[in-house]
């Protein structure tokens, strides 16, 4: 083929500014340290990158769902495990006021106040809301009314949370399982100090079983609350490992292979030097030279 | 042969060499446009004087001669017209490929993520009045992101009908030229070729190419353009004026071409991809909005402003106005249940992010098959264009050569000169 300068010429522009572009492209790949930074860089990437991204970013909000439920569920235990101790208290109490000792109104007075520090753990808050009222949260669940019974004022729902995609968690267990379900711990309590107040041993023996079975109640709530802490565990760690997979893929189609975009890098530059090299060669290369 | 005949013989071919280095001369000065066609100087030896012997005469010259494959020329211009309609629609599509670059995690998606993540929040704790309040913020964020991305691609709409205006006015204008000097042509050619005229001209049809793809039709004096959708533009020396109403998808190659496809198959497609998404959000959203309960135990609320269609949807879109004006009227209840709408599969073509990886997708891919489409003219044209410089292109070692050549012969002549005319100071002198 005839092959004139201007050929030449162009083709050297054209190698020049395919070499710059190549160069432009690794120098991106490792300044970005990715390899997909627009759709176009490759499609299918694109979409999984974006759909790993959405993931991430739920998984997020699914954690900070399950914190939320952790320490809502330690306060209900916590709560519970106080009100346990007190009813245990008040086992013996109601024991002991049978044999000689104290005068019945001590017994009493101190009954009274643990029925009161009861009513107060039943309306345990967690971040301002009310945590055994069901999914009533603002309103006091246990109020005590002037003649001293107590009124229920929450419901029996769940209050449930998402924490993965096919996982829900419930965060607590409502007061009407609990202190109002099958034994009402306060009608217990006071029906125990009037029965204390009136020396009255068999309807004390009946307030103590009483007692007895609203220990078992709060033991099943408490472990419960347990097994809904110990599936938060366990969700957490499911989350944490699929996090971890689900960087290593985002990783795997986004990352740029640093050894490999460097040596993109360098072969690149080197290119481009030589098609430099070549077109100084080029203008040194004319028959004017030769014609004397 | 009279001594006469030979000293004219001389002459002509001193007058040849002449004309022959003029023309490499033009060739040189000419090199580096790439329009130019090299011409060379058309002789023939002058024929026999007559004589017993049948000596030729010398030198005639015929003229002068542009070398150029017209059928090459034809090519180099259709694949102008691809190549600039490639370069069109890839520039242009990679301007939309930004409005939907979510590779970074802060787009449009991220948005959406953030509004039905605010339910998961709600759902912690339904009375909060904050968490209603974050809700509403994220949701108007995901309505902005959505309007502005509807119009920014009105804009590229609006920006293609500009262009094709532009484009059709720089039309207008070549033809113009292309006519007038279509006149020079054919007043020229009276007298003899007009190699440089000719050159203009292909080279003003060639930037019309890279606008639309053009018929050039030329029998005899008759010369003819006409845009592939048959419009007349040029006949002879008279140019008609393309109006924007001509213009339609059969227009051919060219960049109008492309800012019609923007225009009225790119835009659309991404548009009414957008719109579906808003649509089926707003409804998805309403459906499980409305079943669920306000703070103050109200139900059959709607969350967004219901839409009829999906038709401008995501220009559309908006809060309802009474949970606009009232956080309460949020239906908490259902916190859970529209937070999960992330990742339910109720969305055509699965879930959301699937949805919306699907139009990441076909963004991604129409500008990638656009860029190689670009690459792929690049090359294409860079081939003819070596073609036609193998051809028609000046080399300036070859035109050095030449002037050695001719340098050579015009001496030689000139010292035949010398020699006739010492003969004719030996035949004066005969008779002195």
């Amino acid at each position: 083929m005839r092959v004139t300068e201007g050929m030449s010429y162009q083709t050297l522009l054209r190698d020049l500014a395919f070499g710059q572009d190549r160069l432009q492209n690794a120098q991106n790949e490792v300044s970005t340290g990715k390899k997909v930074t627009t759709p176009s860089d490759n499609p299918i990437a694109a979409s999984d990158i974006v759909r790993l991204n959405t993931e991430g970013n739920e998984a997020d909000q699914f954690s900070k769902n399950l914190n939320f439920a952790k320490a809502k569920l330690q306060i209900a235990d916590t709560a519970l495990d106080s009100v346990e101790q007190m009813v245990e208290r008040a086992r013996t109490l109601g024991q002991l006021s049978l044999g000689e000792g104290n005068p019945a109104s001590a017994y009493v007075s101190e009954l009274n106040g643990l029925r009161d520090q009861i009513i107060s753990a039943a309306d345990t808050t967690h971040a301002g809301r009310y945590i055994f009222g069901g999914s009533t949260t603002t309103t006091q669940p246990y109020v005590k009314n002037p003649d001293t019974s107590v009124t229920y004022q929450g419901n029996d729902q769940d209050m449930p949370l998402q924490v993965s995609r096919n996982s829900t968690l419930q965060t607590q267990v409502p007061g009407s399982e609990i202190f109002s379900g099958s034994v009402d711990i306060f009608t217990t309590m006071s029906d125990l100090a009037t029965a204390v107040q009136a020396g009255d041993k068999a309807a004390i023996d009946a307030q103590v079983k009483k007692l007895e079975q609203f220990s078992d109640v709060i033991s099943q709530a408490r472990s419960k609350v347990g097994g809904y802490l110990n599936t938060a565990t366990n969700v957490e760690s499911e989350l944490s490992s699929t996090g971890l997979t689900r960087k290593s893929e985002l990783s795997n189609v986004q990352d740029a292979d640093l050894a490999k975009a460097i040596t993109e890098l360098t072969m690149s530059q080197q290119q481009l030097q030589a098609t430099m090299a070549v077109g100084a060669r080029l203008s040194q290369l004319t028959i004017l030279d030769y014609l004397k | 042969m009279a001594i006469g005949a030979i000293m004219s013989s001389a002459l002509g071919s001193l007058i040849a060499n002449q004309l022959a280095l003029s023309v490499a001369s033009n060739n040189i000065a000419n090199a580096n446009d790439t329009d130019f066609t090299r011409q060379r100087l058309l002789t023939t030896p002058a024929g026999p004087d007559g004589g017993t012997f049948g000596i030729g005469m010398g030198i005639n010259v015929i003229g002068v001669d542009a070398i150029r494959n017209a059928l090459i020329e034809t090519r180099l211009r259709q694949e102008n017209s691809a190549k600039s309609g490639a370069d069109t629609l890839a520039n242009g599509l990679q301007g939309i490929e930004n409005l939907f670059n979510d590779t970074n995690n802060d787009g449009l998606l991220k948005k959406i993520t953030d509004f039905f993540n605010s339910f998961q929040t709600l759902s912690q704790d339904p009375a909060s009045l904050n968490s209603r309040e974050q809700l509403k913020i994220t949701a108007n964020a995901m309505i902005n992101a959505l309007h502005s991305s509807y119009q920014d691609l009105k804009q590229v709409k609006t920006d293609a009908d500009k262009a094709i205006a532009a484009d059709v006015g720089q039309i207008n204008i070549l033809t113009k030229q292309i006519a007038s000097v279509t006149q020079q042509i054919n007043l020229a050619e009276a007298n003899g070729p007009a190699p440089d005229l000719r050159d203009r001209r292909s080279a003003l049809v060639k930037q019309l190419s890279s606008y639309i793809d053009v018929n050039e039709l030329e029998s005899g004096h008759d010369y003819q353009l006409t845009t592939k959708n048959n419009h007349l533009l040029v006949l002879n020396n008279t140019s008609k004026d393309l109006t924007t109403s001509d213009v339609d998808s059969n227009i051919g190659d060219g960049s109008i071409k492309a800012e019609l496809d923007m225009r009225d198959t790119y835009v659309p497609k991404y548009v009414s991809a957008l719109d579906q998404l808003a649509y089926e959000i707003q409804n998805h959203v309403n459906t499980i909005h409305s079943a669920g309960y306000d703070l103050d135990g109200n139900t059959s609320i709607n969350f967004f402003a219901p839409l009829a269609s999906a038709t401008d949807a995501s220009r559309l879109i908006a809060l309802d106005p009474a949970v606009a004006g009232d956080n309460r009227k949020i239906a908490g209840t259902a916190a859970m249940q529209l937070g999960n709408l992330l990742h339910d599969p109720v969305f055509t073509g699965g879930s959301l992010t699937d949805q919306y990886g699907t139009l990441i997708y076909t963004v991604g891919s129409d500008v990638a098959s656009a860029q190689s489409s670009m690459n792929e003219h690049d090359q294409l044209l860079a081939q003819l264009q070596n073609r036609r410089q193998a051809i028609s292109g000046v080399s300036i070692d070859e035109e050095s050569i030449q002037i050695l050549q001719f340098q050579r012969s015009y001496q030689a002549s000139a010292r035949m000169l010398k020699a006739v005319d010492e003969l004719l100071q030996v035949t004066l002198g005969i008779g002195a």
